[in-house]
Protein backbone atom coordinates (compact mmCIF):
# COMPACT_ATOMS: atom_id res chain seq x y z
CA UNK A 1 0.00 0.00 0.00
CA UNK A 2 2.75 2.43 0.95
CA UNK A 3 4.94 1.40 -1.99
CA UNK A 4 4.53 4.63 -3.97
CA UNK A 5 5.69 6.59 -0.93
CA UNK A 6 8.67 4.30 -0.47
CA UNK A 7 9.68 4.77 -4.07
CA UNK A 8 9.38 8.51 -3.63
CA UNK A 9 11.56 8.30 -0.52
CA UNK A 10 14.23 6.28 -2.36
CA UNK A 11 14.29 9.04 -4.95
CA UNK A 12 14.52 11.80 -2.39
CA UNK A 13 17.45 10.19 -0.57
CA UNK A 14 19.28 9.91 -3.88
CA UNK A 15 18.45 13.50 -4.84
CA UNK A 16 19.76 14.83 -1.58
CA UNK A 17 23.09 13.18 -2.26
CA UNK A 18 23.08 14.52 -5.78
CA UNK A 19 22.53 18.00 -4.41
CA UNK A 20 25.58 17.43 -2.19
CA UNK A 21 27.66 16.53 -5.23
CA UNK A 22 26.41 19.55 -7.21
CA UNK A 23 27.04 21.98 -4.36
CA UNK A 24 30.52 20.54 -3.79
CA UNK A 25 31.29 21.08 -7.48
CA UNK A 26 30.13 24.69 -7.31
CA UNK A 27 32.05 25.35 -4.09
CA UNK A 28 35.21 24.10 -5.83
CA UNK A 29 34.76 26.17 -8.97
CA UNK A 30 38.09 27.92 -8.34
CA UNK A 31 40.01 25.05 -6.76
CA UNK A 32 43.24 24.20 -8.56
CA UNK A 33 42.92 21.05 -10.71
CA UNK A 34 39.58 20.12 -9.15
CA UNK A 35 37.63 17.52 -11.12
CA UNK A 36 33.86 17.83 -11.10
CA UNK A 37 31.78 14.84 -10.11
CA UNK A 38 28.50 13.40 -11.19
CA UNK A 39 26.22 10.95 -9.54
CA UNK A 40 25.08 7.85 -11.40
CA UNK A 41 21.70 6.39 -10.54
CA UNK A 42 20.60 2.84 -11.03
CA UNK A 43 17.28 1.14 -10.98
CA UNK A 44 16.80 -1.24 -8.12
CA UNK A 45 14.11 -3.75 -9.02
CA UNK A 46 12.02 -5.62 -6.53
CA UNK A 47 9.42 -8.22 -7.39
CA UNK A 48 5.88 -7.36 -6.49
CA UNK A 49 4.24 -9.41 -3.78
CA UNK A 50 1.35 -10.63 -5.90
CA UNK A 51 3.69 -13.11 -7.58
CA UNK A 52 2.66 -12.17 -11.09
CA UNK A 53 6.13 -11.22 -12.15
CA UNK A 54 5.67 -7.46 -11.88
CA UNK A 55 8.56 -5.31 -10.66
CA UNK A 56 8.79 -2.23 -8.52
CA UNK A 57 11.50 0.13 -9.57
CA UNK A 58 13.34 1.95 -6.81
CA UNK A 59 16.20 4.30 -7.45
CA UNK A 60 19.66 3.84 -6.01
CA UNK A 61 22.72 6.01 -6.34
CA UNK A 62 25.56 3.67 -7.20
CA UNK A 63 28.60 5.77 -7.87
CA UNK A 64 30.04 9.22 -7.98
CA UNK A 65 31.80 9.54 -11.28
CA UNK A 66 34.65 11.97 -11.88
CA UNK A 67 34.73 13.89 -15.12
CA UNK A 68 38.27 13.56 -16.35
CA UNK A 69 38.29 16.32 -18.93
CA UNK A 70 41.16 18.65 -18.10
CA UNK A 71 40.40 22.04 -16.58
CA UNK A 72 41.44 25.22 -18.33
CA UNK A 73 45.13 26.08 -18.18
CA UNK A 74 45.83 29.42 -16.53
CA UNK A 75 49.10 31.23 -17.11
CA UNK A 76 50.56 32.43 -13.79
CA UNK A 77 54.25 32.94 -14.59
CA UNK A 78 55.21 31.54 -11.18
CA UNK A 79 58.15 29.12 -11.67
CA UNK A 80 56.76 26.63 -9.15
CA UNK A 81 53.29 26.48 -10.70
CA UNK A 82 53.23 23.37 -12.86
CA UNK A 83 50.40 21.75 -14.76
CA UNK A 84 50.15 18.36 -16.40
CA UNK A 85 49.09 18.59 -20.02
CA UNK A 86 47.53 15.21 -20.73
CA UNK A 87 46.90 12.27 -18.45
CA UNK A 88 48.86 11.87 -15.25
CA UNK A 89 49.41 12.79 -11.63
CA UNK A 90 52.31 14.13 -9.58
CA UNK A 91 53.48 11.81 -6.79
CA UNK A 92 53.46 13.25 -3.29
CA UNK A 93 54.85 11.77 -0.06
CA UNK A 94 52.49 12.02 2.89
CA UNK A 95 52.45 10.58 6.38
CA UNK A 96 49.85 8.08 5.19
CA UNK A 97 51.89 6.85 2.23
CA UNK A 98 52.07 7.86 -1.40
CA UNK A 99 49.35 10.13 -2.78
CA UNK A 100 48.79 11.53 -6.26
CA UNK A 101 47.64 14.97 -7.31
CA UNK A 102 47.20 17.15 -10.37
CA UNK A 103 47.31 20.37 -8.37
CA UNK A 104 50.75 21.72 -9.20
CA UNK A 105 50.79 24.90 -7.10
CA UNK A 106 54.02 23.96 -5.39
CA UNK A 107 56.18 25.89 -2.95
CA UNK A 108 59.61 25.59 -1.41
CA UNK A 109 60.09 24.35 2.13
CA UNK A 110 62.60 26.10 4.43
CA UNK A 111 65.06 23.38 3.33
CA UNK A 112 64.47 24.20 -0.33
CA UNK A 113 62.46 21.07 -1.12
CA UNK A 114 59.57 21.29 -3.58
CA UNK A 115 56.42 20.76 -1.51
CA UNK A 116 52.64 21.05 -1.88
CA UNK A 117 50.51 23.64 -0.15
CA UNK A 118 50.37 21.35 2.87
CA UNK A 119 54.17 20.94 2.99
CA UNK A 120 54.18 17.38 1.64
CA UNK A 121 57.29 16.73 -0.48
CA UNK A 122 56.80 16.13 -4.20
CA UNK A 123 58.69 13.03 -5.36
CA UNK A 124 61.12 12.59 -8.17
CA UNK A 125 61.31 9.37 -10.21
CA UNK A 126 63.53 7.79 -7.53
CA UNK A 127 60.98 8.50 -4.82
CA UNK A 128 63.10 11.25 -3.28
CA UNK A 129 62.17 14.90 -2.67
CA UNK A 130 63.76 17.48 -4.98
CA UNK A 131 65.77 20.16 -3.17
CA UNK A 132 66.65 23.46 -4.84
CA UNK A 133 70.05 24.86 -3.75
CA UNK A 134 69.84 28.10 -1.81
CA UNK A 135 71.87 30.17 -4.25
CA UNK A 136 69.85 29.10 -7.30
CA UNK A 137 68.81 32.04 -9.44
CA UNK A 138 66.37 30.35 -11.75
CA UNK A 139 64.26 27.20 -11.65
CA UNK A 140 63.36 25.56 -14.94
CA UNK A 141 61.01 22.64 -15.25
CA UNK A 142 61.07 20.91 -18.61
CA UNK A 143 58.19 19.17 -20.31
CA UNK A 144 59.43 15.73 -19.20
CA UNK A 145 59.40 16.98 -15.59
CA UNK A 146 63.15 17.49 -15.21
CA UNK A 147 63.81 20.24 -12.67
CA UNK A 148 66.87 22.37 -13.34
CA UNK A 149 68.32 25.09 -11.13
CA UNK A 150 70.67 27.40 -13.04
CA UNK A 151 70.85 24.77 -15.78
CA UNK A 152 71.87 21.90 -13.52
CA UNK A 153 69.46 18.95 -13.47
CA UNK A 154 68.31 18.10 -9.93
CA UNK A 155 65.76 15.38 -10.58
CA UNK A 156 62.71 14.49 -12.60
CA UNK A 157 59.21 15.01 -11.23
CA UNK A 158 57.49 11.63 -11.01
CA UNK A 159 54.45 11.85 -13.28
CA UNK A 160 52.38 8.67 -13.24
CA UNK A 161 49.20 7.35 -14.81
CA UNK A 162 46.76 4.66 -13.78
CA UNK A 163 44.71 2.11 -15.72
CA UNK A 164 41.53 3.21 -14.03
CA UNK A 165 41.88 6.77 -12.73
CA UNK A 166 38.23 6.76 -11.71
CA UNK A 167 38.90 4.03 -9.16
CA UNK A 168 41.30 6.26 -7.19
CA UNK A 169 40.03 7.28 -3.77
CA UNK A 170 39.68 11.00 -3.30
CA UNK A 171 41.11 12.75 -0.29
CA UNK A 172 41.07 16.34 0.87
CA UNK A 173 43.29 18.94 -0.82
CA UNK A 174 43.13 17.36 -4.27
CA UNK A 175 45.02 14.20 -3.28
CA UNK A 176 44.19 10.74 -4.60
CA UNK A 177 45.05 7.34 -3.18
CA UNK A 178 45.72 4.36 -5.42
CA UNK A 179 44.83 1.51 -3.04
CA UNK A 180 45.98 -2.08 -3.56
CA UNK A 181 44.23 -2.74 -6.84
CA UNK A 182 46.38 -0.68 -9.12
CA UNK A 183 49.97 0.40 -9.43
CA UNK A 184 51.23 3.71 -10.84
CA UNK A 185 52.99 3.58 -14.20
CA UNK A 186 55.29 6.18 -15.66
CA UNK A 187 53.33 8.57 -17.86
CA UNK A 188 53.54 8.14 -21.61
CA UNK A 189 54.80 10.49 -24.28
CA UNK A 190 51.52 12.34 -24.60
CA UNK A 191 51.89 13.78 -21.12
CA UNK A 192 53.83 17.01 -20.78
CA UNK A 193 54.64 19.12 -17.73
CA UNK A 194 54.10 22.85 -18.24
CA UNK A 195 55.85 25.39 -16.07
CA UNK A 196 54.24 28.69 -15.05
CA UNK A 197 50.77 27.29 -15.67
CA UNK A 198 48.07 26.01 -13.33
CA UNK A 199 45.20 23.73 -14.21
CA UNK A 200 41.90 25.24 -13.16
CA UNK A 201 38.82 23.43 -11.97
CA UNK A 202 36.94 21.58 -14.74
CA UNK A 203 33.53 22.39 -13.24
CA UNK A 204 31.16 23.80 -15.85
CA UNK A 205 29.08 26.27 -13.89
CA UNK A 206 26.16 26.41 -16.32
CA UNK A 207 25.73 22.64 -16.32
CA UNK A 208 25.92 22.51 -12.54
CA UNK A 209 23.31 25.25 -12.22
CA UNK A 210 20.89 23.48 -14.57
CA UNK A 211 21.55 20.21 -12.76
CA UNK A 212 20.70 21.95 -9.53
CA UNK A 213 17.37 23.16 -11.00
CA UNK A 214 16.70 19.58 -12.13
CA UNK A 215 17.36 18.26 -8.65
CA UNK A 216 14.99 20.79 -7.14
CA UNK A 217 12.20 20.05 -9.61
CA UNK A 218 12.65 16.31 -9.23
CA UNK A 219 12.53 16.67 -5.48
CA UNK A 220 9.30 18.67 -5.69
CA UNK A 221 7.70 16.15 -7.99
CA UNK A 222 8.66 13.26 -5.73
CA UNK A 223 7.18 15.15 -2.80
CA UNK A 224 4.01 15.57 -4.85
CA UNK A 225 3.98 11.88 -5.66
CA UNK A 226 4.13 11.00 -1.97
CA UNK A 227 1.42 13.57 -1.26
CA UNK A 228 -0.89 12.17 -3.93
CA UNK A 229 -0.31 8.65 -2.69
CA UNK A 230 -1.23 9.82 0.79
CA UNK A 231 -4.42 11.53 -0.46
CA UNK A 232 -5.35 8.48 -2.48
CA UNK A 233 -5.10 6.34 0.64
CA UNK A 234 -7.24 8.86 2.55
CA UNK A 235 -9.86 8.88 -0.21
CA UNK A 236 -9.92 5.10 -0.32
CA UNK A 237 -10.51 4.90 3.42
CA UNK A 238 -13.32 7.49 3.26
CA UNK A 239 -15.02 5.77 0.31
CA UNK A 240 -14.78 2.39 1.99
CA UNK A 241 -16.16 3.73 5.28
CA UNK A 242 -19.04 5.47 3.46
CA UNK A 243 -19.77 2.29 1.48
CA UNK A 244 -20.07 0.34 4.72
CA UNK A 245 -22.45 2.86 6.27
CA UNK B 1 21.30 18.99 4.24
CA UNK B 2 24.99 18.85 3.45
CA UNK B 3 24.61 21.15 0.45
CA UNK B 4 23.82 24.14 2.71
CA UNK B 5 27.14 23.88 4.55
CA UNK B 6 29.06 23.07 1.39
CA UNK B 7 27.73 26.20 -0.34
CA UNK B 8 28.64 28.19 2.77
CA UNK B 9 32.27 27.00 2.50
CA UNK B 10 32.17 28.04 -1.17
CA UNK B 11 30.90 31.52 -0.31
CA UNK B 12 33.52 31.92 2.43
CA UNK B 13 36.29 30.90 0.04
CA UNK B 14 35.14 33.37 -2.61
CA UNK B 15 34.88 36.10 0.00
CA UNK B 16 38.52 35.43 0.96
CA UNK B 17 39.35 35.53 -2.75
CA UNK B 18 37.73 38.96 -3.15
CA UNK B 19 39.57 40.22 -0.07
CA UNK B 20 42.92 39.19 -1.53
CA UNK B 21 42.03 40.67 -4.94
CA UNK B 22 40.90 43.98 -3.47
CA UNK B 23 44.11 44.22 -1.46
CA UNK B 24 46.08 43.63 -4.66
CA UNK B 25 44.14 46.31 -6.54
CA UNK B 26 44.51 48.86 -3.77
CA UNK B 27 48.27 48.20 -3.76
CA UNK B 28 48.68 48.41 -7.53
CA UNK B 29 50.77 51.56 -7.06
CA UNK B 30 52.60 50.56 -3.89
CA UNK B 31 56.39 50.48 -4.31
CA UNK B 32 57.80 46.94 -4.13
CA UNK B 33 54.39 45.34 -3.54
CA UNK B 34 54.03 41.70 -4.58
CA UNK B 35 50.61 40.49 -5.70
CA UNK B 36 49.00 37.74 -3.68
CA UNK B 37 46.86 34.81 -4.66
CA UNK B 38 44.37 32.86 -2.60
CA UNK B 39 44.77 29.13 -3.10
CA UNK B 40 41.89 26.75 -2.60
CA UNK B 41 41.71 23.05 -1.96
CA UNK B 42 38.89 20.58 -1.60
CA UNK B 43 37.81 19.57 1.90
CA UNK B 44 37.68 15.98 3.10
CA UNK B 45 35.65 13.31 1.38
CA UNK B 46 33.12 11.08 3.03
CA UNK B 47 33.05 7.53 1.74
CA UNK B 48 29.47 6.37 1.36
CA UNK B 49 30.70 3.42 -0.63
CA UNK B 50 34.44 3.02 -0.96
CA UNK B 51 35.93 2.64 -4.43
CA UNK B 52 37.35 -0.86 -4.68
CA UNK B 53 34.77 -2.33 -2.32
CA UNK B 54 33.49 -5.75 -3.30
CA UNK B 55 29.94 -5.72 -4.56
CA UNK B 56 29.39 -9.49 -4.48
CA UNK B 57 30.86 -12.66 -3.00
CA UNK B 58 32.37 -13.39 -6.41
CA UNK B 59 34.82 -10.58 -5.78
CA UNK B 60 33.33 -8.07 -8.22
CA UNK B 61 34.78 -4.70 -7.43
CA UNK B 62 32.89 -1.41 -7.37
CA UNK B 63 34.67 0.66 -10.01
CA UNK B 64 34.35 4.08 -8.45
CA UNK B 65 32.19 4.09 -5.32
CA UNK B 66 30.33 7.01 -3.80
CA UNK B 67 32.45 9.72 -2.30
CA UNK B 68 30.80 12.91 -1.16
CA UNK B 69 32.95 16.00 -0.78
CA UNK B 70 32.48 18.50 2.01
CA UNK B 71 33.29 21.73 0.20
CA UNK B 72 36.33 23.92 -0.17
CA UNK B 73 38.81 25.75 2.03
CA UNK B 74 41.43 28.42 1.57
CA UNK B 75 44.71 26.55 1.80
CA UNK B 76 46.91 29.58 1.76
CA UNK B 77 47.59 32.98 0.33
CA UNK B 78 50.83 32.92 -1.59
CA UNK B 79 52.83 35.78 -2.98
CA UNK B 80 53.78 36.12 -6.64
CA UNK B 81 57.46 37.02 -6.52
CA UNK B 82 57.90 38.18 -10.09
CA UNK B 83 59.96 41.31 -10.52
CA UNK B 84 57.90 44.49 -10.69
CA UNK B 85 58.69 47.04 -13.39
CA UNK B 86 61.41 49.60 -12.65
CA UNK B 87 60.37 53.22 -12.69
CA UNK B 88 63.09 55.83 -13.05
CA UNK B 89 62.72 58.65 -10.52
CA UNK B 90 66.31 60.01 -10.45
CA UNK B 91 66.05 60.63 -6.71
CA UNK B 92 69.45 59.67 -5.22
CA UNK B 93 68.04 57.52 -2.44
CA UNK B 94 65.42 55.70 -4.50
CA UNK B 95 66.89 52.22 -4.82
CA UNK B 96 65.42 49.33 -6.76
CA UNK B 97 66.58 45.72 -6.57
CA UNK B 98 66.84 44.18 -10.01
CA UNK B 99 66.73 40.49 -9.15
CA UNK B 100 66.42 38.57 -5.93
CA UNK B 101 66.87 39.92 -2.40
CA UNK B 102 65.53 42.25 0.28
CA UNK B 103 66.88 45.34 2.00
CA UNK B 104 67.37 44.86 5.74
CA UNK B 105 65.64 47.39 7.96
CA UNK B 106 66.26 47.81 11.68
CA UNK B 107 62.92 48.12 13.46
CA UNK B 108 62.52 50.26 16.61
CA UNK B 109 62.38 47.07 18.73
CA UNK B 110 65.75 45.93 17.41
CA UNK B 111 64.33 43.23 15.14
CA UNK B 112 65.32 43.09 11.48
CA UNK B 113 62.60 43.50 8.88
CA UNK B 114 62.98 42.98 5.14
CA UNK B 115 61.64 45.06 2.28
CA UNK B 116 61.92 45.56 -1.45
CA UNK B 117 60.51 49.09 -1.31
CA UNK B 118 63.63 51.20 -1.70
CA UNK B 119 62.23 54.72 -1.40
CA UNK B 120 64.76 55.83 1.19
CA UNK B 121 65.64 59.21 2.65
CA UNK B 122 68.17 60.75 5.00
CA UNK B 123 67.34 61.52 8.63
CA UNK B 124 68.63 64.48 10.64
CA UNK B 125 71.92 62.63 11.32
CA UNK B 126 72.48 61.86 7.65
CA UNK B 127 71.64 58.18 8.02
CA UNK B 128 69.83 56.34 5.21
CA UNK B 129 66.34 55.51 6.55
CA UNK B 130 62.95 54.33 5.24
CA UNK B 131 59.88 56.56 4.84
CA UNK B 132 59.05 55.73 8.46
CA UNK B 133 62.52 56.71 9.70
CA UNK B 134 63.78 53.17 10.36
CA UNK B 135 67.48 52.65 9.66
CA UNK B 136 68.51 50.75 6.55
CA UNK B 137 71.18 48.32 7.74
CA UNK B 138 74.12 48.55 8.12
CA UNK B 139 73.39 52.21 9.00
CA UNK B 140 75.26 54.21 6.41
CA UNK B 141 75.85 57.88 7.28
CA UNK B 142 76.19 60.39 4.48
CA UNK B 143 78.35 63.36 5.59
CA UNK B 144 76.63 66.72 5.71
CA UNK B 145 78.95 68.38 3.23
CA UNK B 146 78.49 65.70 0.57
CA UNK B 147 77.57 67.19 -2.76
CA UNK B 148 76.89 64.02 -4.62
CA UNK B 149 75.91 60.49 -3.60
CA UNK B 150 76.42 57.51 -5.89
CA UNK B 151 75.26 54.01 -5.09
CA UNK B 152 76.56 51.44 -7.53
CA UNK B 153 75.13 48.09 -8.60
CA UNK B 154 77.14 46.28 -5.94
CA UNK B 155 75.60 48.41 -3.18
CA UNK B 156 78.69 50.50 -2.44
CA UNK B 157 77.80 54.04 -1.37
CA UNK B 158 80.18 56.77 -2.56
CA UNK B 159 80.02 60.45 -1.67
CA UNK B 160 81.76 63.39 -3.20
CA UNK B 161 82.71 66.08 -0.74
CA UNK B 162 83.65 69.67 -1.40
CA UNK B 163 87.29 70.09 -2.25
CA UNK B 164 87.90 66.41 -2.95
CA UNK B 165 88.52 64.98 -6.37
CA UNK B 166 87.86 61.29 -5.82
CA UNK B 167 84.57 60.02 -4.43
CA UNK B 168 84.89 58.34 -1.06
CA UNK B 169 83.23 55.09 -0.03
CA UNK B 170 81.13 55.53 3.11
CA UNK B 171 79.46 52.13 3.29
CA UNK B 172 78.23 48.98 1.66
CA UNK B 173 74.54 48.00 1.46
CA UNK B 174 73.74 44.34 1.92
CA UNK B 175 70.81 42.28 0.75
CA UNK B 176 69.15 39.26 2.35
CA UNK B 177 67.77 36.26 0.49
CA UNK B 178 65.53 33.50 1.74
CA UNK B 179 65.20 29.90 0.67
CA UNK B 180 61.41 30.31 0.65
CA UNK B 181 60.54 34.03 0.36
CA UNK B 182 56.87 33.01 0.17
CA UNK B 183 57.10 32.04 3.83
CA UNK B 184 57.94 35.57 5.02
CA UNK B 185 55.39 37.24 7.26
CA UNK B 186 54.06 40.54 5.96
CA UNK B 187 53.70 43.11 8.74
CA UNK B 188 52.49 46.08 6.71
CA UNK B 189 54.42 49.17 5.60
CA UNK B 190 55.97 46.99 2.85
CA UNK B 191 57.93 45.14 5.53
CA UNK B 192 58.38 41.41 6.05
CA UNK B 193 59.66 39.37 8.98
CA UNK B 194 61.60 36.12 8.98
CA UNK B 195 59.61 33.00 9.95
CA UNK B 196 60.35 29.32 10.30
CA UNK B 197 58.79 28.74 6.91
CA UNK B 198 61.02 31.26 5.16
CA UNK B 199 64.26 29.84 6.56
CA UNK B 200 67.15 31.94 7.87
CA UNK B 201 68.33 34.94 5.83
CA UNK B 202 71.42 34.58 3.68
CA UNK B 203 73.14 37.97 3.63
CA UNK B 204 75.60 39.15 1.00
CA UNK B 205 76.52 42.13 -1.14
CA UNK B 206 74.23 42.91 -4.09
CA UNK B 207 75.15 41.67 -7.55
CA UNK B 208 76.94 38.60 -6.19
CA UNK B 209 75.79 35.08 -7.03
CA UNK B 210 72.02 34.79 -6.73
CA UNK B 211 71.56 38.35 -5.48
CA UNK B 212 69.99 41.16 -7.47
CA UNK B 213 71.76 44.37 -8.45
CA UNK B 214 70.96 47.81 -7.03
CA UNK B 215 69.66 50.50 -9.37
CA UNK B 216 70.00 53.99 -8.01
CA UNK B 217 67.36 56.54 -9.00
CA UNK B 218 64.71 53.92 -9.71
CA UNK B 219 61.89 52.29 -7.78
CA UNK B 220 60.38 48.84 -8.21
CA UNK B 221 56.70 49.16 -9.01
CA UNK B 222 54.02 46.89 -7.71
CA UNK B 223 53.81 43.67 -9.79
CA UNK B 224 50.00 43.67 -9.64
CA UNK B 225 48.43 43.39 -13.08
CA UNK B 226 45.15 45.19 -12.69
CA UNK B 227 43.53 43.59 -15.75
CA UNK B 228 44.16 40.12 -14.31
CA UNK B 229 42.83 41.19 -10.93
CA UNK B 230 39.62 42.54 -12.44
CA UNK B 231 38.97 39.32 -14.39
CA UNK B 232 39.67 37.31 -11.23
CA UNK B 233 37.26 39.55 -9.36
CA UNK B 234 34.49 38.95 -11.90
CA UNK B 235 35.08 35.19 -11.67
CA UNK B 236 35.04 35.30 -7.89
CA UNK B 237 31.86 37.36 -7.79
CA UNK B 238 30.02 34.97 -10.11
CA UNK B 239 31.21 31.97 -8.13
CA UNK B 240 29.97 33.68 -4.97
CA UNK B 241 26.55 34.25 -6.55
CA UNK B 242 26.30 30.64 -7.70
CA UNK B 243 27.08 29.36 -4.24
CA UNK B 244 24.40 31.61 -2.80
CA UNK B 245 21.96 30.13 -5.33
CA UNK B 246 22.85 26.68 -3.98
CA UNK B 247 21.86 27.88 -0.51
CA UNK B 248 18.54 29.23 -1.83
CA UNK B 249 17.85 26.00 -3.68
CA UNK B 250 18.67 23.86 -0.64
CA UNK B 251 16.36 26.07 1.38
CA UNK B 252 13.53 25.57 -1.09
CA UNK B 253 14.11 21.83 -1.10
CA UNK B 254 13.80 21.75 2.66
CA UNK B 255 10.68 23.88 2.41
CA UNK B 256 9.16 21.28 0.07
CA UNK B 257 9.91 18.61 2.63
CA UNK B 258 8.37 20.64 5.43
CA UNK B 259 5.16 21.14 3.50
CA UNK B 260 4.60 17.42 3.08
CA UNK B 261 2.01 15.71 5.18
Amino acid sequence: METASFIAISKRAALERQMTVVSNNLANMNTTAYRGERMIFQEYLQETQDGQGGHLSFVQDTTTFRRDQPGEMKQTGNPLDVAINGEGFFSVQTEDGPRYTRAGNFHLSPDGEIVTNDAQPVQDTNGEPIAIPEDAQSIDIQSDGTVRADGEALGQLDVVTFDEPNALTRHAAGLYEAGDNQQPQAAGENTAVEQGVLEGSNVEAIKEMTRMMDVMNAQQSSAQLAQQDHEMALRAIRTLVQGQG
Amino acid sequence: MRSLNIAATGMLAQQRNIEVISNNISNSNTTGFKAQRAEFESLLYQDIRRPGAESSVNGDVVPSGIQLGAGVRTAGVSRMLEQGGLEVTNAPFDLAINGDGFFQIEMPDGETAYTRAGSFQLNQEGEIVTNDGFTVQPGIVVPQDATDVTINQDGQVFVKQDGQVAPQEVGQLELARFQNPNGLEAVGDNLFLETQASGAPNVAAPNTEGFGAIRQGALENSNVEVVNEITNMIEAQRAYEMNSRVIQTSDRMMQTLNQMR
